[in-house]
């Protein structure tokens, strides 16, 4: 099945060649992924976004979604957008906004108005803010009200820039169930963020942006990674069912190192995904056999520590 | 056209109360005018050039920024997500402005003659076809170049080159008739031709006069201007980073 | 770069593409047109008869302009090819006056036609190319004489626009109606100065009237009212004017009659007067009637 999102040695160049924000970038997208992208500042990440939006136009290479060019009438209708600067029309309130983008969708009206009050109850914006002028609008709000747009007619590719900036810890959460419903309906969504363990929680896959290249992908679904931690847990009902010792000599035998152990998890620090599944076929055979393998978190952030960046930079 | 965003575009002006102010203050003003004339024994000259000029200041008002302040606002890249063709968007607008002002000149000129003729056939006589007409005329033609200009500039930088080139072509027509410099009115009287493009429908008597260089020059100016707005609207780039 | 295609939201439409090129080719055909107009030296203005000058003039609202010339007067045919040729003068003067040729004819048929006499004497025309601008019911005129240059006219007329828009100017008296003075002015004490006045007739009211100090005699000592000669049947609504003007019996035109507040015996000034006569006239019976 083709991508529904591809990328190829997709390179963006201003001020004349000067500056190449994207260099010969190569990526593809499932259809129904949800897939993040991270990287510092200047990597490139706004820019490609960018461009799967149509706003701005490669230099050279390709883009394509749903093997149509981004600036096709067809993929519009399909796309749903959160941008990272809320720049709303200001003097509109939160439902003309949303009337607004349906009827530039092409929502019949009708359709449109049931749609529009679920997508703002979806979004938990308060009913009170929805005849108040956007210009009133907390950052939370603007950011919820954003998401509601970006759902209208709904998308089948949702581009999300930033999502959960200004929203608080609830609404962190609210934005993460939406996603896993939309994602369990098969829409494709690219992410945007800083926020590394949203990330984690979300995505499928992500790819880590540096100097307009794809430097690597990390697929979220491997237990492992190349290189950090992994937390082990098992179902037991006492302690001593789970021998510190067995589980040291197993950990050594495949070359890995048991960095903490507390009942009834275990952080084991492993070298790549080959190590770890040895590891845990190997404790099988020794009687430890474990419930639930899990990366730790910060796997993402750990990209920052290789390529020797500040991921709050 | 988009009737999205040619009621966008009309709600803008009633979101903008320093523009109201301004119309308000353009229409009342010469009035406050012909009401002293009358005080003073002259007597009411609703012309048409006053429509004209008035019909133009309308247009600037309202208009101004009509692509850059969009752009300026940020929400341009927002809305060229949907599925919308840009070249409808910038027709919509310019027709959109374009309508608002020729509202705003009817009513003017409306509330002139009210005032000159009361409620009489006069008024009725005084509302000219032909000055309707002109009054759209005259407001698509200058809608058009600020579309072009707008489409270069940001926010309502437009009207600020419009009121510089204006206040050349007065310095320069100052510098005929006080140091006799040849040409120069001519040359200020094709600059305004050409920021306010217009023809005196009056004029057509024949096909003849269909090869007058006022139409000529209005039809051409108006096209080019549309056209330009669509393809540089079409060409830009909209970074949306924060960086 | 990705090519544009046409279901893309940054299409330009093939129309779009065409039009500004056809709106240029247009424009190119226009200037060809007019090139070759402008070498055949047509002459723009919509010259009225004579005739009905006065009349088109009153109805309209607009100053007449007399345009005073010759065939065989070169400056005159200068005037025709650079002012009247031109479009945006010739716009001008087509829509703010009511322009009148008087063309001299002496020359070539030994004699003019009686209106052209009379109007030449009315402005004491000696030369031409003259433009005259005068406007019915004042007395002061603007002229031009002579062709120096399009920019010369082109001020001049400027000038004549601006001054004929006024309401008021330093000639003129407020001549008012006899039914309004009547009605308004039964207990008076100054007298009233009846004008009578046919407008047909070729005598210069700039002659009869502008003169700053007849003026202020009028303004200060005088209620002026103005009769309009022939006068017709429904003119007058009151009683009391039909019969003053019937007791007055003016039969020639122009007059000025002083009817005295006190129901004295009227003092009549009638025929071409000059406006020192005039001034004479009212003046005497203000020495007069103080005595």
């Amino acid at each position: 099945m083709p991508p529904a999102i591809e990328a190829n040695k997709l390179t963006k160049e201003f001020r004349s060649g000067k500056v190449r924000a994207l260099d010969e970038l190569d990526l593809s997208i499932d259809k129904g992924e949800v897939f993040g992208i991270i990287g510092p500042n200047g990597a490139g990440k706004t820019t490609f976004m960018s461009c799967l939006l149509g706003l701005l136009y490669p230099t050279s290479g390709t883009i394509s979604i749903d093997g149509m060019p981004p600036d096709a009438m067809e993929v519009h209708r399909k796309i749903g957008y959160l941008p990272e600067r809320l720049d709303f029309i200001k003097w509109m309130t939160g439902k003309e906004q949303m009337n607004f983008h349906a009827d530039l969708l092409g929502v019949p009206p009708k359709m449109a108005a049931v749609e529009i009050e679920r997508l703002l109850k979806l979004v938990e914006l308060d009913q009170g803010a929805w005849f108040r002028k956007i210009k009133s609008y907390s950052r939370g709000m603007l950011q919820r009200i954003g998401m509601a747009q970006a759902l209208l007619g709904a998308p089948a590719f949702l581009f999300l820039d930033e999502p959960s900036s200004g929203l608080d810890p609830i609404g962190v959460r609210l934005f993460r169930n939406i996603l896993r419903d939309l994602k369990e309906s098969g829409v494709t969504i690219v992410i945007n963020s800083h926020q590394l363990d949203q990330l984690e929680k979300v995505c499928d896959r992500v790819a880590f942006i540096k100097g307009g290249k794809v430097q690597t992908i990390e697929n979220m679904n491997a237990i492992t990674m190349r290189e950090g931690t992994i937390v082990l847990r098992w179902m037991v009902d006492k302690e001593s069912d789970v021998s510190k010792e067995v589980l040291g000599k197993v950990v050594a035998a495949v070359g890995a190192e048991v960095q903490n152990f507390e009942f009834p998890q275990a952080l084991i620090k492993i070298s790549g995904d080959e190590m770890s599944t040895k590891l845990i076929h190997e404790l099988g055979l020794a009687g430890l056999p474990v419930a639930q393998a899990s990366p730790s978190a910060g796997r993402l952030e750990s990209f920052f520590d290789q390529e020797g960046v500040d991921p709050n930079e | 056209m988009n009737k999205s965003i040619a009621l966008m575009t009309i709600k803008q002006l009633w979101n903008r109360p320093v523009r109201l102010v301004l119309l308000a203050g353009f229409v009342g003003f010469p009035l406050l005018i012909d009401v002293m004339n009358r005080q003073m024994g002259f007597k009411d000259h609703t012309s048409s050039a006053m429509v004209i000029i008035n019909t133009s200041m309308f247009v600037l008002i309202i208009g101004a920024g009509i692509i850059g302040q969009d752009i300026s606002d940020g929400i341009l890249p927002l809305i060229f997500s949907r599925p919308i063709k840009r070249w409808q968007y910038i027709l919509t607008k310019w027709l959109a402005v374009a309508f608002m002002a020729s509202i705003v000149a009817f009513l003017n000129l409306f509330i002139h003659l009210l005032f000159a003729h009361g409620f009489t056939f006069e008024l009725v006589k005084g509302i000219m076809p032909f000055d309707l007409a002109q009054i759209v005329l005259l407001a698509m033609g200058t809608t058009s170049v600020m579309l072009l200009l707008s489409s270069l500039l940001p926010g309502a930088a437009d009207v600020g080159v419009i009121l510089l080139v204006c206040a050349a072509c007065f310095v320069i027509t100052i510098l005929q008739h006080f140091f006799h410099v040849p040409g120069m009115e001519d040359t200020a009287m094709n600059v305004f031709a050409i920021l306010f493009p217009s023809f005196d429908l009056g004029d057509i008597h024949s096909l003849r006069q269909l090869l007058s260089i006022e139409i000529g020059r209005y039809f051409a100016v108006v096209l080019v201007c549309l056209s330009g707005s669509v393809l540089l609207v079409n060409e830009k780039e909209f970074s949306y980073g924060s960086n | 770069m990705v090519p544009i295609k046409l279901n893309s939201t940054r299409a330009t439409p093939l129309l779009m593409r065409i039009l500004p090129a056809l709106g240029i080719g247009y424009l190119a055909a226009c200037f060809a047109a007019q090139s070759y107009l402008s070498a055949q030296k047509i002459d723009l203005v919509e010259w009225v008869d004579l005739k009905k000058a006065a009349e088109i003039s009153k109805k309209l609202d607009k100053p007449i302009m007399y345009d005073f010339s010759a065939q065989w007067c070169g400056p005159c045919q200068a005037l025709k090819q650079e002012v009247f040729g031109d479009k945006t003068l010739a716009k001008q003067i087509n829509q703010m006056f009511v322009p009148v040729q008087v063309i001299d004819r002496v020359r070539e048929d030994g004699a003019n036609l009686l209106e052209v006499d009379n109007l030449q004497k009315k402005y004491k025309i000696d030369s031409f190319p003259t433009l005259v601008v005068m406007k019915v019911g004042q007395s002061d005129i603007r002229t031009q004489t002579g062709f120096k240059d399009k920019e010369t006219t082109k001020e001049f007329i400027r000038g004549t626009l601006a001054w004929s828009m006024k309401g008021a100017n330093p000639y003129d008296v407020d001549w008012k109606n006899l039914d309004d003075v009547i009605v308004s002015s039964h207990k008076s004490e100054r007298p009233l100065l009846i004008l009578f006045w046919d407008e047909r007739k070729e005598y210069s009211r700039y002659e009869y009237l502008a003169n700053k100090d007849l003026v202020k005699v009028i303004k200060e000592n005088f209620v002026p009212v103005e009769v309009t000669v022939p006068i017709k049947a429904n003119d007058f609504k009151l009683a009391e004017s039909k019969d003053l003007v019937d007791k007055l019996a003016v039969k020639r035109s122009p007059a000025l009659v002083i009817v005295p507040p006190d129901g004295g015996v009227p003092h009549f000034q009638i025929g071409n007067s000059t406006y020192d006569d005039n001034k004479d006239f009212l003046q005497k019976y203000l020495r007069f009637s103080r005595k």
